[in-house]
This record gives C-alpha cells, sequence and structure tokens, in this order.
C-alpha cells in the first residue's frame, strides 16, 4: 500500500480539502508515487465572526481526510496558524492599514507553502511538494524549470506562484495542470471521491464572506481607519469615507456617494486620510513601477543594454495579461509601460510577467505611472 | 510492515486474556435485564466482573458503576460533587484530561469559584495547594499520573489536605491505574474514574468507583441499570475484559515496574547518544511512571517527527488534538512552564506491558536513520 521501496518516490501532496487537490494526490497514486496528504490548519475559524455557519477549515481538513482514506494513503493535519499569522495575516493587515490592496495567497504560497511546508516534506523524506494548483512545471534537457499556465486558461492559477525560485520549482509537483476543471472533477466522480462535487470556494480562506473590513474590525481593531473625506481630481470634497482600509483602486460600489456620474476610486492617500474619487477616464494609467521582483527566466543577458523587453502583464488574478514592455529601473525594480492606457493599477497587487504560456517573473505594485511620471 | 507500538497512554494492546473472553463471548449474549437463562447469563458476567474488579480496586462492589469510558466517569464525578457540595470553592490543576477541566469549566461559567494549583515538573506546588485550601472548599480534582510525561501525584496526601477542609476529592484514574496497582481505600478519594482502552481491555468502557459517602449525580435515564444512576443496556462485552484487562496490568508490579525502568534507561541512552542534547520532560528525581518518555530534540520539530516517525512504522505521539483535527502543541507541557520551542519539540513515547528489548533497540535504529536525514529547522 504505502510501503517505502527503493524505486518509489514519496510526495507530499498539500490537501485544502477541495477536488483539486484530491484529484492531483489521485494522479499522483495513479503514477506510482508514494503519496502522504497533508492539510493545513492556518486559521482558528471558531474565532470568526459568524460562529453558528459550518466551519469550512474544521470539515475542509476532515474531507481531505477522507480522501486519503479513499485512496488508501497516510494523512496528516498540520498546525501552521503561528506562522500563517506572523507572515500571511498580520501583512495583509498592514497592507489594508497603508491604503495598499494585498494578495495573501501569493504570501501563503511563498512563506507557507512553498517555504515551510516544501521545507517539511522533505524531513518527511518526500522528493516532491504537489499541490492541486492549476499551473504547469516542466524541466528542460538543462535541468532549468519552467512554470506554465495551465491548460485551461479560465483556471490558471500561475500568477499566485510567480514567486517561486528555480530550486523550489525543481520540487513541485503540479498534477491538475495538464487538464480542465471539467476532466478533473470527471477523475474525481470516476473514483467516487468524497469531494468530486464539492464547490469551488472563491473565499480568502480566512475571511469569511470576502468581507475584510468586518474581519479587521473584529480581529485588529487598531488597524481600522478613521472616516475621512473622498475627494475629487481637484481636491473638492465630496463626501466622506469609512477609512482608507475599506476601499480599493477601481472600486466602484459601496461608495456611498450620491454623485450624477459614475465614480471610481483612483488614488488612496494615506497620509492625508483621503480617498481621491475619479471617472473612468481617470482611472486610466500608462504603466506601473514593480519592486521586489522575483524572476524564474531572467532577462536575457543584454536586457540591460536593451533596456527593455516586451511580454505580458497580469496586474491582479485576470485571465489575460496587457501587452507591455518592461525596463529595469535599478535592481529588483522595473518599470512596466503598458501599450495601450489600462483603467485602474492597484499597489499591494502582484505584477505578474508572461512570455506566451510562461511566467518569467514578478513583482509587487508599487505605484502606477500617469504619463511619463 | 510490522509496526512499533510507542503509544501505550492512548491506548493500550488487548490482554491476551481480553482477547480469549471476545472469542468465548463472540457468538454475543443476551441482554442482562432479560429474565430468561441468557439474560440471567449476562447479568452473572457483570456481576462477576464487578466483583472481580473491586478486589483489584480495593473498594465494594456497590461503589462500581460501569460508564463507557474515563470521560463519561470524569463528567459524572465532577457533576456528583459539585451537586453534593453546592458551596466552596473547587481545586483542580492544569495537567488535567480535557475531560475534568471541561466539566469544570462549565462550572466555572455558571458561576462557582475555581482555582487552579500551579504545578512544575517535579509535581504539584504543595504550598501553593496549602495556600487555596483555606476557607470553604467543595472538592479537589487531581489525576493519580498525567498522560503526557508521566508525572505522578500523590493522591492519599491530597485526600488528607482534603479531609481537613472538610473537601471531598475526585481522582482521574485513567492513565495511572492500568501501570500501578493502587487501591480505593488506600487512595483515599471519594470518587475515581478509569477506562478499558488504558488498561489492556476493549475502549468504549469506564468504571466510576464512588465511595460510601458519595450520593452519585442522576446521570442517565430510563432504566434500572447501574442503580437507576446510569440507565442504559450495559456493555457486557467492554465490561467483562476490564478486570482481565487490569490483573493483566497489575500482574507482579514491582518486577514490571523494575523491567519498565530498564526499558526506560535503555531508550534514553540510544536517545541521547544519537543526539546528546536531547531534552527530557520528565520529573527530575524520576518519581514518575517509567513507562512515559517525553523527549525533545532541539530545533526539530515534534510535529514533524512524529509524522516522519509513523511513516518509517513507529506510532508514537505529539501534542494535543483540538477540535478541528489538527494538533496543538501538549498544553500540558506549557502548564509545566516549558517554552513554546520546548513544547513544540516534545515527542511522547509511552510503553508497557508488551514492549520489548527489541522493539526499542529497533525504535532507536529508525531514530538514528530519520535523525539523520532530517535537517534542523533554521
Amino acid at each position: 500500500m504505502t510501503n517505502t521501496s527503493i524505486n518509489k518516490k514519496r510526495v507530499v501532496v498539500a490537501m485544502s480539502g477541495g477536488v483539486d487537490s484530491s484529484v492531483a494526490a489521485l494522479i499522483l497514486t495513479r503514477q506510482g508515487y508514494e503519496v502522504i496528504g497533508i492539510s493545513l490548519k492556518v486559521w482558528d475559524e471558531t474565532s470568526t465572526v459568524q460562529r453558528k455557519k459550518t466551519c469550512c477549515s474544521f470539515s475542509d481538513i476532515q474531507d481531505a481526510r477522507r480522501v486519503c482514506d479513499r485512496l488508501g494513503v497516510p494523512f496528516y493535519a498540520f498546525n501552521y496558524q503561528d506562522i500563517f499569522k506572523e507572515k500571511v495575516i498580520d501583512h495583509f493587515v498592514d497592507e489594508y492599514r497603508r491604503g495598499r490592496t494585498p494578495n495573501p495567497c501569493i504570501l501563503c504560497n511563498n512563506h507557507i507553502k512553498f517555504d515551510q511546508l516544501l521545507h517539511e516534506a522533505g524531513q518527511l523524506g518526500a522528493d516532491y511538494l504537489a499541490t492541486g494548483h492549476h499551473a504547469r512545471c516542466l524541466i528542460d534537457g538543462q535541468g532549468v524549470a519552467h512554470l506554465m499556465r495551465g491548460r485551461d486558461r479560465d483556471k490558471d492559477q500561475s500568477y499566485v506562484l510567480h514567486r517561486l525560485t528555480q530550486p523550489e520549482l525543481r520540487k513541485i509537483l503540479f498534477p491538475v495542470g495538464e487538464f480542465t476543471k471539467d476532466q478533473i472533477r470527471a477523475m474525481a466522480r470516476e473514483v467516487q471521491l468524497p469531494t468530486a462535487q464539492k464547490p469551488e470556494s472563491q473565499d480568502i480562506c480566512f475571511v469569511p464572506n470576502r468581507d475584510y473590513a468586518a474581519f479587521m474590525n473584529q480581529h485588529y481593531p487598531e488597524a481600522v481607519g478613521q472616516p475621512g473625506a473622498f475627494v475629487d481630481v481637484h481636491g473638492r470634497e465630496l463626501g466622506q469615507h469609512r477609512g482608507v482600509h475599506a476601499y480599493t483602486i477601481g472600486q466602484r460600489r459601496g461608495l456611498g456617494v450620491g454623485l450624477s456620474e459614475r465614480h471610481y476610486v483612483t488614488a488612496i492617500d494615506v497620509a492625508n486620510n483621503q480617498i481621491q474619487l475619479g471617472s473612468h477616464d481617470d482611472l486610466m494609467v500608462d504603466g506601473l513601477i514593480a519592486d521586489q521582483v522575483s524572476w524564474i527566466q531572467p532577462p536575457t543577458a543584454d536586457y540591460r543594454d536593451r533596456e527593455s523587453w516586451d511580454c505580458e502583464v497580469k496586474v491582479r488574478y485576470q485571465k489575460e495579461g496587457i501587452p507591455a514592455t518592461i525596463t529595469e529601473v535599478r535592481d529588483r525594480e522595473v518599470r512596466v509601460v503598458f501599450k495601450q492606457r489600462y483603467p485602474a493599477v492597484t499597489p499591494g497587487q502582484a505584477a505578474v510577467f508572461y512570455q506566451g504560456d510562461e511566467v518569467m517573473g514578478g513583482g509587487w505594485i508599487e505605484r502606477a505611472v500617469r504619463g511619463s511620471a | 510492515m510490522h509496526r512499533l507500538y510507542f503509544d501505550y497512554n492512548a491506548a493500550t494492546p488487548l490482554a491476551p486474556a481480553c482477547r480469549e473472553l471476545i472469542q468465548q463471548l463472540s457468538d454475543g449474549m443476551g441482554n442482562p435485564s432479560s429474565l430468561h437463562q441468557e439474560g440471567r447469563q449476562a447479568r452473572l458476567l457483570i456481576d462477576g466482573a464487578r466483583d472481580r474488579l473491586s478486589e483489584l480496586l480495593g473498594c465494594v462492589p456497590q461503589e462500581i458503576t460501569f460508564t463507557s469510558g474515563a470521560t463519561e466517569a470524569n463528567n459524572l464525578a465532577i457533576r456528583t460533587l459539585a451537586q453534593q457540595r453546592l458551596s466552596g470553592t473547587i481545586i483542580t490543576t492544569q495537567m488535567e484530561h480535557d475531560s475534568v477541566l471541561a466539566p469544570i469549566r462549565q462550572l466555572e461559567a455558571e458561576g462557582r469559584r475555581v482555582a487552579y494549583v500551579r504545578c512544575e515538573r517535579d509535581g504539584l506546588d504543595w504550598p501553593h495547594l496549602e495556600s487555596l485550601m483555606v476557607g470553604p472548599v467543595a472538592f479537589v480534582a487531581v489525576m493519580l499520573a498525567n498522560n503526557e510525561t508521566g508525572l505522578l501525584f500523590s493522591i492519599p496526601r491530597i485526600a488528607e489536605l482534603a479531609r481537613r477542609q472538610g473537601a471531598m476529592l475526585h481522582c482521574d484514574a485513567a492513565c495511572g491505574l492500568g501501570k500501578m496497582r493502587a487501591s480505593f481505600a488506600h487512595l483515599g478519594c471519594d470518587t475515581l474514574a478509569l477506562s478499558g482502552e488504558k488498561s489492556y481491555a476493549l475502549s468504549g468502557v469506564g468504571v466510576l468507583v464512588a465511595g460510601r459517602g458519595v450520593e452519585v449525580a442522576q446521570h442517565l435515564v430510563g432504566g434500572p441499570q447501574e442503580g437507576g444512576v446510569r440507565a442504559g443496556t450495559e456493555n457486557v462485552l467492554g465490561i467483562v475484559t476490564l478486570p482481565a484487562g487490569l490483573s493483566y496490568a497489575l500482574d507482579q508490579p514491582e518486577a514490571e515496574n523494575t523491567r519498565l525502568w530498564g526499558l526506560r534507561q535503555l531508550l534514553k541512552t540510544g536517545i541521547s547518544r544519537l543526539r546528546s542534547d536531547a531534552e527530557y520532560f520528565e520529573h527530575p528525581n524520576q518519581l514518575q511512571l517509567p513507562g512515559t518518555l517525553n523527549v525533545g530534540f532541539p530545533r526539530i520539530s515534534g510535529r514533524v517527527l512524529q509524522a516522519r516517525l509513523d511513516l518509517e512504522g513507529v506510532a508514537t505521539s505529539f501534542g494535543s488534538a483540538c477540535h478541528s483535527g489538527s494538533t496543538e502543541v501538549s498544553r500540558i507541557l506549557l502548564a509545566l512552564g516549558l517554552t513554546k520551542a520546548q513544547a513544540e519539540q516534545g515527542l511522547r513515547l509511552s510503553f508497557g506491558r508488551m514492549t520489548t528489548k527489541e522493539d526499542v533497540e529497533a525504535f532507536l535504529q529508525i531514530l538514528e536513520r530519520v535523525l539523520g536525514t532530517m535537517q534542523a529547522n533554521d
């Protein structure tokens, strides 16, 4: 069943309790790996506001356990609450406090799954760590790893994986990246996996109903912003906002200002506690500055000489990237210039650079660029 | 793969006599409350078990109530003593099992005053306990032996203190009684709990012993069983294995004690040879159960080590299971004053009657291989 033999390689599969990671484990057992399922408990759901609601975390761990029982592989649930708070939640809150919009899933991948868990997988004697992410990782003839979009562009999750490094990618498997969602569900149904019909969760795992303002009110009240003024592009006051933490660039709904035209959040000024509203046209930007750039495929040697480099850039978790050229400003900081103006770029999100299906790397959006600023 | 089992404190293997009993009774039996021959035979089995148990436990048969386990017995005992002593402080320790602490916390939420005696690696803080035993004390609840570290508590001494104060005493003996001889009369407590799966008997069965002065609270209604206090058709098979398991556990206790200390020393010597900086979370003067060894390897996660050992065929234990099914560091180790970092390393090895020298040597070989390939956490 799961006896270690010389030829059988051991893989830890990170089990979320969802159908993708369940099928990832299924595929790997079929391929002859010695699979170990591990679920991570990252958040104490009993502390969230809606106590009566079915705690998805608890039943997710049970779902993952049942899948492993069905597959006949060992299962462990590791408590990662402390490190998750330190590396993901605290940073998440801090970003909102600074008027930025964070992407905690990227941080979780970076620090939790592909850092701590990858390390512990090695300690468990595993050769690889696998997840249910919809992406592909191919190793070429020279042993260089290439991170690619998943086959199903609608479900591609390569965006949140862009900070992985070469040494990490060589130890990671993405078994479901080759399949469409329909094929994945069909595989699960075929062997009657308990999670075959389970609906996908769109939530951030520690923020129920994506109500991050309520989350902060309950758990980090000291980080909740004070009410302040909405202003237009000329600085005229338009109304009151609830606190900078509750808004994101490009936001149109929930502003609570009765204005004749449609207004969008165009800028968040933490220093003056003001939020700028503008028209759709005011949202348009020419590019962005990204910092802390991490490369999977560094630009070619003559990159600096050529000064710019063509690619598509995703500025949020979206299906298609924006055609752009990127130029290095200084080490680990790049300027991205869109080929055409684009509405809304949000500081705190990731800018991820693609060439075709391949992820070259990415960084954090520091600020938007308008004109030649 | 032949597995090595070092988790006796969670569950003991079945005593050989229990296996035989299960086989003998594998045809099933009648309902002990039925009026026909099959029912009477079942009733006889329970009566016999109760009699034998009372001899083993140093009490009288009437003092025994069969339950579904120590959790139920602890719950019933706490509620019983709380009803019999409606006012006064309730005193306990943070070392207790959840099935003792949870009902006590419920009482606290209902307005009862509760105090927790400090404990350290060398046991109960006696001056602290004495300082708490002033004014009206309702009852004290202290375990016989701690399941995480094997620490022993001197129940007779606590009983003496309690008696002086007019307080009652409950002793959760689930961990201790399957490993050491102790007589209910000698312990001096008013109530005592034990469970089958820690006494080489079947799981799902346990005992509440309640002394003559105790009015056991009405627990389950709807039948005359167990003196009307705990209604429900009896778990005859489970009950019958209890005295068989316990007598196996308590056979020649001095010789077994010596043997277990020998195994413990073998383990510690072997472990320390692999890692000279291994830390043992134990009583400094070895005043504890020999078969419980809690060890930490600096910079190695106990949680990961437990999983790795399981994959390599060794059953051990780490931490306390939390409600969602993942493990948290042992709150007992934290209550003893260990740092979080130490508690995160703590791996519990617990062994007993069927553990052999060969098992220990095989374990050490696997541990050597595993530690050799596990890198320290940064």
